[in-house]
């Protein structure tokens, strides 16, 4: 019988060591990675994705090592793999003492769990764990051991291994370790989670006890010590290069990344990646957004859905996203508050309507394919249109009244949306969209007229990236948030080619940007020149039915904007005194604020007159040539040689 | 029987309490099993994570060659396009580059993709600068660039094109020099030589078939690339043909190709390089541009 159990133990025994993993020549190789790096475009690195560095155990304090030891194996110099007696006192705890069970793991095994087994807890995975420990015991010294071991215990945040957690919560390398920091820092591996300092600084304080006791047990220090350590307040880090990341523009490029290499690549390949963003604006717009926010929420409240209670916790929300526009680089991307709290890319992936920020596309339809110019005239009056037959659309000025005849840049300046129907009735919505397309909006635009009005849903990004088509003067460069990505060897793997394609006439989009200029000068968007912005800018705001988005896209020769501000579940902002939030109120003050830091990192410069444009100084009203005693006159640019006509009642 | 068992009993127990007190069964099960190690299977999350980044550098090193590949002309046309096919954002390369693989495809497949005689104005103007190609749908998208990153012309090619066995490498290479000099050492070029930009970009606002009358065989020049210099349109009066000689500059010294060409034709060159309404480049390009 016992000779049937032995033979029985031993088969039991070779089956489980065929299965065994095989340990390495060196128990630390795989440890030394350098991690994938993300830089701004002038060089500063602004993220790291996995990557480890090995620290040599004679660089790792005493304290640690003493406090690591007390706390997770204080026989740890003594035992071969496996503490028998701490093993014994498990077994009798969680066999006789009811709801509690006592862990009896060695550094070892610990070691042996995390290199080879990963969590799955059976009775086989623990047999194996055993025999593993021994032979970690057997192949490898105490010390490299130990030093394996905590190069790859984890600390939360991200943190494997003591090198790199003394140096996201301390700022230290790990040899400089205090006995508080170190006593800290030891007692966080029990659970990341729970401990993490940052997170739970009272548990963490409190672990920190335990650690400073078991220390005091196994004599490494005193009473003294101890009461000193604990009573030392600590004060966390927080320049961590991943804690300080302006995470949405960094998301878009881990996403960038995923889709083209995949994680594991990223995780394992230590590229170098090489961003368009200017970190030094990215910063400045996120605190513009928010201050602007905080100041907008002081004094507007949701406008509830169909009377249905609006949920308190909402707060108001917006996107920024810059764009150079010369080269498409994308300098800033903002999308939204608090990337932790709601990671939705406002500025990528919102779809939200850009209300009259989208009658440039229309005005560059209705010049270039319905021979426009800013200097004719049309009508401002009430219109019908007869939609499937039955209904019938009569779209509303912001206003609510009709201002009659009046030149094109005027109609543009106001933001007239009787005339912008017109004419779209007379260019037709396909050229609208047509237009919008060819400066890069790829959201679904409807082939209905009401899109000159801004009802298809576009995000930030697009608009920032298409009103740089005109700055440009026609010139698209595809907007892009990667110049270059290379290898650990430095090897290119691929770059950004520039490609600048001219999709629309430059005479045509230097007449749009004087009429942009316009919104700023006196138009819907005068409130940037009232907050003291005085260089060479143009743009248009926008607002939706209902109040429910505003926006401002604007820029300057150099780079493009564009603001929204809004609620994520649609609802509309009103004032307190009752009236809406516009894009001149809403979004145009936060994107003042920013492009005022902007004008002095970014040479001022001037909008180029084609050589082609004339300028006309004539009546708002009658479009005719301006004289002495003209009440409202208007510099328009005009192409050389455009005949000027009166449009009045325009049919599709 | 029971005296056996407490044999037995005293026997596991010496060995128990000799393996906890001086743990020799430890260091003895840790001996074996470093003997077996190597016969052992590589599992386990250290390995896990050694495969993983061995293939992460497999991946980016095969990206890293195949970029040099592709920079190094050590590829064909047809392995450029299945890299393009693969990458996402496309593939760029020099000029001289495309012009390698460009003039080196058999006629029908090049004559497709743009005109021999745009290239050569480009290559004469030198502001073609390099080449960008780039999935765009089920065809592959061809971007002639300056050095600004602006279009000059744009192509697409069919994505599954297919590339006929025919070694055209050195079709044109051989190319013999007519004259051995400058074009002014010839009398019958006399006050009617011009720069091959100019010449160029003029031949190029004409119809296909005129430029053909013109230049019948451009990929003959295409081997020259930037090299071509002036351009020399014959006064000799004969009665259909006329003599065009294109100057180069090869290795320092000058040499000269003639072509025979049709009178007509070349006279509307002429007209049109000496005529007042002599339209500068870019409304050529532009042109170009729309005629793709």
């Amino acid at each position: 019988m016992i000779s049937f159990l032995i033979i029985l133990a031993m088969i039991f025994v070779s089956m489980v060591i065929k299965n065994l993993p095989q340990i390495p020549s060196s128990i630390n190789q795989s440890q030394n990675t350098p991690p994938t790096k993300i830089y701004s475009t002038k060089g500063h690195l602004i993220y790291t994705i996995g990557g480890h560095k090995k620290v040599k155990l004679d660089d790792i304090c005493d304290n640690f090592v003493q406090a690591i030891v007390a706390t997770e194996d204080h026989r740890f110099w003594k035992h071969r793999g496996i503490d028998k007696i701490s093993l014994l006192r498990a077994i009798f705890t969680t066999m006789f003492v009811s709801q509690k069970i006592y862990g009896a793991s060695t550094i070892t095994q610990q070691l042996s769990k995390n290199l080879f087994f990963g969590f799955e807890k059976t009775f086989m995975r623990k047999i194996r764990e055993l025999l593993i420990s021994l032979q970690i015991e057997a192949q490898f010294t105490k010390k490299e051991i130990l030093e394996a071991y905590l190069n790859q215990i984890y600390f939360s945040c991200g943190n494997y291994g003591i090198g790199r957690a003394s140096k996201f919560f301390f700022d230290k390398p790990a040899s400089n370790l205090t006995l508080a920091e170190a006593s800290l820092l030891a007692g966080i591996p029990k659970s990341p989670r729970n401990y993490n300092p940052i997170l739970y600084p009272e548990r963490a304080k409190k672990r920190q006890l335990i650690v400073l006791n078991r220390m005091l047990q196994s004599g490494y220090i005193t009473k003294k010590q101890l009461d000193t350590a604990y009573e030392l307040p600590l004060y966390y880090q927080t320049n961590d290069v991943n804690t300080q990341s302006s995470n949405y523009f960094i998301d878009s490029v881990i996403k960038y990344l995923n889709e083209k290499y995949g994680s594991n690549t990223i995780y394992h390949g230590s590229l170098k990646v090489y961003t368009t963003m200017d970190i030094h604006l990215q910063k400045f717009a996120e605190t513009c957004l928010e201050k602007g926010l905080q100041k907008l929420e002081k004094k507007v409240k949701p406008i509830p859905i169909d009377k249905i209670a609006v949920d308190s916790t909402i707060k108001l929300q917006g996107a920024l996203v810059s764009i150079d526009v010369l080269s498409g680089a994308v300098r800033v991307m903002v999308g939204g508050r608090n990337f932790s709290e709601t990671p939705f890319n406002r500025a990528m992936q919102n779809n939200r309507q850009p209300g009259s920020g989208f009658k440039p596309f229309l005005y560059y339809a209705a010049f270039d394919k319905g021979g426009l110019s800013p200097d004719n005239v049309v009508e401002d009056k009430k219109i019908s249109i007869t939609i499937s037959g039955t209904n019938v659309w009569e779209p509303r000025n912001f206003v609510r009244h009709y201002k009659g005849r009046l030149t094109v840049k005027k109609a543009f300046v106001e933001s007239v949306n009787t005339v912008a129907i017109q004419l779209m009735q007379r260019v037709g919505p396909e050229a609208v969209i047509n237009t919008a397309r060819k400066c890069g909006v790829f959201s679904i635009l409807s082939p209905v007229y009401s899109v000159a009005l801004g009802t298809s849903g576009v995000s930030p990004f697009e608009m920032a990236s298409s009103f740089s088509t005109f700055a440009s003067y026609g010139v698209y460069n595809e907007p892009h948030i990667i110049e270059r990505i290379e290898n650990s060897r430095g090897e290119i793997l691929e770059e950004h080619t520039l490609i600048s394609n001219k999709v629309l006439d430059p005479s045509i989009c230097y007449q749009l940007v004087d009429m942009m200029q316009g919104v700023v000068d006196v138009g819907s968007g005068k409130i940037i020149r009232s907050m003291g912005l005085d260089i060479e800018i143009a743009g248009k705001t926008g607002t939706t039915n209902g109040f429910n988005d505003a926006w401002f896209t604007g820029f300057t020769p150099l780079i493009s904007t564009s603001v929204w501000v809004g609620f994520d579940k649609y609802y509309g902002m009103q004032y307190k005194n009752g009236r809406g939030v516009t894009g001149a109120t809403g979004a145009a003050p936060i994107w003042a604020n920013y492009m005022t830091k902007v004008a002095k990192i970014y040479p001022t410069s001037f909008f180029k007159v084609p050589e082609n444009i004339n300028f006309h100084t004539v009546d708002a009203i009658t479009g005719k040539k301006a004289r002495l005693w003209t009440k409202n006159p208007i510099k328009v640019a005009v192409l050389k040689n455009n005949p000027r006509r009166i449009l009045t009642g325009c049919n599709p | 029987m029971f005296k056996n068992r407490w044999i037995w009993i005293i026997v596991f127990s010496i060995i128990f309490t000799g393996g906890v007190f001086f743990e020799w069964i430890e260091f003895f099960t840790g001996q074996y099993l470093k003997i077996g190690n190597y016969n052992r299977p590589k599992i386990g999350l250290i390995w896990e994570l050694q495969h993983d980044k061995r293939k992460a550098n497999n991946k980016l090193n095969k990206l890293a060659t195949e970029n040099f590949l592709i920079q190094n002309e050590f590829i064909s046309f047809e392995q450029l396009i299945s890299i393009v096919k693969s990458r996402s954002n496309g593939v760029t390369i020099s000029a001289s580059k495309f012009m390698h693989f460009f003039k080196n495809l058999p006629t029908f497949i090049s004559d497709e993709m743009f005109s021999p005689y745009s290239i050569l104005c480009f290559f004469c103007e030198q502001k073609w600068n390099r080449t960008h190609l780039k999935k765009d749908g089920n065809k592959i998208k061809i971007l002639l660039l300056d050095s600004k990153g602006l279009v000059l012309a744009e192509t697409s090619i069919n994505y599954n094109i297919v590339f006929p066995g025919l070694d055209t490498n050195h079709m044109y290479s051989k190319t013999k020099f007519d004259y051995e000099g400058r074009l002014e050492n010839l009398v019958m070029f006399k006050d009617s030589i011009y720069s091959a930009s100019v010449f160029f970009s003029n031949l190029s606002m004409f119809s296909l078939e005129i430029q053909k009358k013109i230049i019948p065989l451009p990929k003959k020049l295409l081997d020259f690339e930037n090299k071509l210099v002036r351009v020399g349109i014959s006064n000799k009066n004969e009665p259909e043909t006329i003599k065009i000689g294109v100057e180069i500059e090869n290795a320092g010294n000058r040499r000269v190709i003639f072509f025979k060409c049709q009178k007509k034709e070349v006279n509307s060159i002429r007209r049109k390089i000496k005529g007042p309404d002599h339209s500068n480049l870019l409304e050529t390009k532009f042109r170009i541009i729309e005629n793709r």
